[in-house]
């Protein structure tokens, strides 16, 4: 059976902990996982925006050359464990918008990090972690913390790697 | 030739070819369709008036009115009208005299004939009353069209083919302006390179074209003519700073050993210490005369197969041994299922001393803070990352740490030659490998290699 595991992303390589933390939780389980990125992003309210609205476009933007690359990093690790990794945006507005995008893609789990802040590089972007603390969906909570004693200020591929504390608490 | 001069030829006469013959095409078809048209005129005014001069007079009045009405008449037209005439000799009338003989031939033949002489065009038709009588009508006029509009028309392409030929000329020169300038401006920063300032890159331009392959494989030249030019500029120095730890040990080994009179057992003790003191030092011997060569010669390095991870682990246990109060952590977790996708072709001690150069620098300079190994695999590139907490490299100084015995200005507390990075460097670069360094002041440093799998087959 595939589960479908919901991840909050920023597109910082950080940000990807949680996936990894959530495809090692899930090794030891039988079937696959279906892992849905998903990155608030409020739409424009522009008509010619709309008009020109090209989701892979935007996407294209907002993700760095480290955050591909270590996507692909965990695709290569995990390939047998991953059915489908996909990025998305979620633009709704409300909590019940976010209900539905939930229900639409099966989601079974959503992996959240209560001590990771999120970076909201665009303007147009938003946190989605009210939207997931309301919502019914089963939540995982984990945390880990870099090796390292200093905030990074960089977003690099190490960001990725040297992190303690992978099991959950 | 110049090549600029070639495209320029080569493009004119492509241009002006085709421009001549679609010209040519036009101007043929168009007189073409002038003749035919032109005979059909002739051919419906002299049934006209074959009605009128021939038939009864009770419709005659229709055609005429017609005739007036609709048919304006044509410059210097005149007709002829032999009545009820014999086929067989009627050639000989003379009143044919005027006309060419072939062409009245033609007309008994086949009944319609037309031909043209100088401006005139003929036209003669054998034409039947209803009482069987036969008669030969011959209309001639000018063609007004063909003396006047096709000379214009003939006027019009001439002008046109002399603007075009100008535009062409101008377009062609802007044109391969245009393709010689980035392979100019190639040529002009590939002789401001020299020995002394093999540092220099020509920039790759955006466009994915045939000069951005150009210039890449330019730059991928000047990596190797430097790596090549560095390792024999740097041989000794390299030498002496790599031989020189083993020969520490044994000296410090043989040194202790000597202070008094011991027992046999630590006398075999102490020699097999130096023993794997001087083996590491042959081993290191060999490394060395390895980059040498390979600075002379690519053909004479041994490549084949290393694992990465055990590459990783053997550095892990010469650098703690080396750097006894160093603490090494290696993150595998992200390390593929496939061990096939870990392999490099590459030569293990030149790896080895890189790897374990770039490592002992972050242990180095970390204070005894962690160092952080990791390895992972990704679209065929393998990347090994070492990360420290360390003292960092101030940014300012970025650009000059891969000058051979450049050392940064807040490294005086630690003992160095400036040479480990370089020699790191020239090695991932013989791997066809790239090497990065992240590093932020009093924070620490990130040194990502990233190396090309080699194509193994299980």
């Amino acid at each position: 059976m595939t589960k479908t595991i919901l991840i909050p992303t920023d597109f910082t390589v950080k940000s990807l902990n949680l996936a990894k933390i959530a495809l090692q939780k899930n090794l030891s389980s039988q079937g696959k996982v279906r892992l849905i990125l998903v990155h608030g992003f409020w739409m424009s309210t522009s008509i010619s925006d709309l008009l020109f609205y090209s989701k892979k476009s935007l996407l294209d933007k907002l993700e760095t050359a480290d955050f591909r690359a270590s996507c692909k990093l965990l695709l290569g690790k995990y390939e047998d464990k991953i059915d489908q990794m996909t990025i998305d945006l979620f633009s709704g507005r409300n909590q019940s918008s976010f209900e539905n995008y939930l229900e639409a893609h099966n989601i079974d789990e959503v992996y959240i990090s209560p001590s990771y802040k999120y970076k909201l590089k665009n303007s147009s972007s938003f946190d989605l972690n009210p939207f997931i603390a309301k919502s019914k969906v089963k939540q995982v909570e984990v945390n880990w913390e870099l090796s390292a004693n200093h905030e990074d200020t960089q977003d690099e591929l190490s960001a990725l790697f040297f992190t303690h504390g992978q099991i959950a608490h | 030739m110049k090549l600029q001069n070639k495209i320029i030829y080569i493009l004119l006469t492509a241009f002006l070819g085709y421009t001549l013959l679609f010209s040519g095409f036009i101007y043929y078809s168009i007189s073409r369709f002038a003749f035919t048209d032109f005979y059909k005129r002739l051919e419906i005014r002299a049934i006209a008036t074959a009605k009128i001069e021939l038939e009864d007079q009770k419709d005659n009045n229709v055609v005429q009115q017609l005739r007036q009405d609709y048919l304006e008449p044509l410059t210097n037209e005149k007709h002829l009208i032999l009545e009820d005439i014999d086929p067989d000799n009627v050639v000989e009338d003379v009143r044919l005299g005027k006309y060419n003989p072939s062409f009245l031939q033609q007309i008994i033949a086949r009944g319609i004939a037309n031909y043209s002489y100088k401006e005139t065009f003929y036209y003669g038709t054998l034409y039947s009353t209803p009482d069987q009588k036969e008669h030969l009508i011959i209309l001639s006029a000018e063609n007004y069209f063909i003396t006047h509009h096709i000379a214009y028309l003939r006027n019009l392409i001439f002008t046109s083919l002399a603007i075009a030929f100008l535009l062409i000329v101008l377009f062609t020169i802007m044109f391969s302006r245009k393709i010689i300038e980035p392979i100019q401006n190639i040529i002009k920063k590939t002789r401001k390179i020299g020995s002394e300032n093999l540092h220099m890159r020509l920039e790759v331009p955006e466009s994915n074209d045939s000069v951005r392959e150009l210039a890449k494989t330019f730059n991928d030249m000047l990596n190797r003519l430097e790596t090549s030019f560095e390792t024999q500029k740097n041989f000794i120095s390299n030498a002496s700073h790599e031989l020189n730890t083993p020969l520490t040990s044994i000296i410090g080994e043989a040194d202790v050993t000597l202070s008094k009179v011991r027992k046999p057992v630590e006398y075999v003790e102490s020699l097999n210490a130096i023993l794997e003191e001087a083996e590491k030092l042959q081993k290191k011997t060999q490394a060395l005369l390895l980059l040498a060569q390979t600075g002379f010669d690519g053909k004479r390095q041994k490549f084949g197969k290393v694992r990465m991870d055990q590459l990783i682990l053997d550095v892990k246990e010469t650098v703690e041994k080396i750097q006894t109060n160093c603490k090494l952590c290696l993150d595998f977790s992200l390390l593929p299922e496939n061990p096939l996708l870990l392999k490099v072709l590459g030569n293990e001690q030149l790896l080895h001393l890189a790897v374990s150069n770039i490592v002992l620098n972050a242990c180095k300079y970390s204070n005894g803070q962690p160092v952080n190994i990791a390895l992972a695999v990704m679209d065929g590139e393998i990347i090994v990352i070492v990360k420290d907490s360390g003292i960092g490299i101030p940014e300012d100084e970025m650009e000059y740490i891969y000058d051979p015995y450049f050392r940064a200005s807040n490294t005086k507390n630690h003992e160095g030659y400036g040479i480990g990075l370089p020699l790191a460097r020239n090695i991932i670069r013989i791997h066809a490998g790239e090497l990065r360094v992240n590093s932020v002041l009093n924070k620490g440093t990130t040194v990502e290699i990233r190396l090309p799998k080699g194509n193994f087959v299980l």
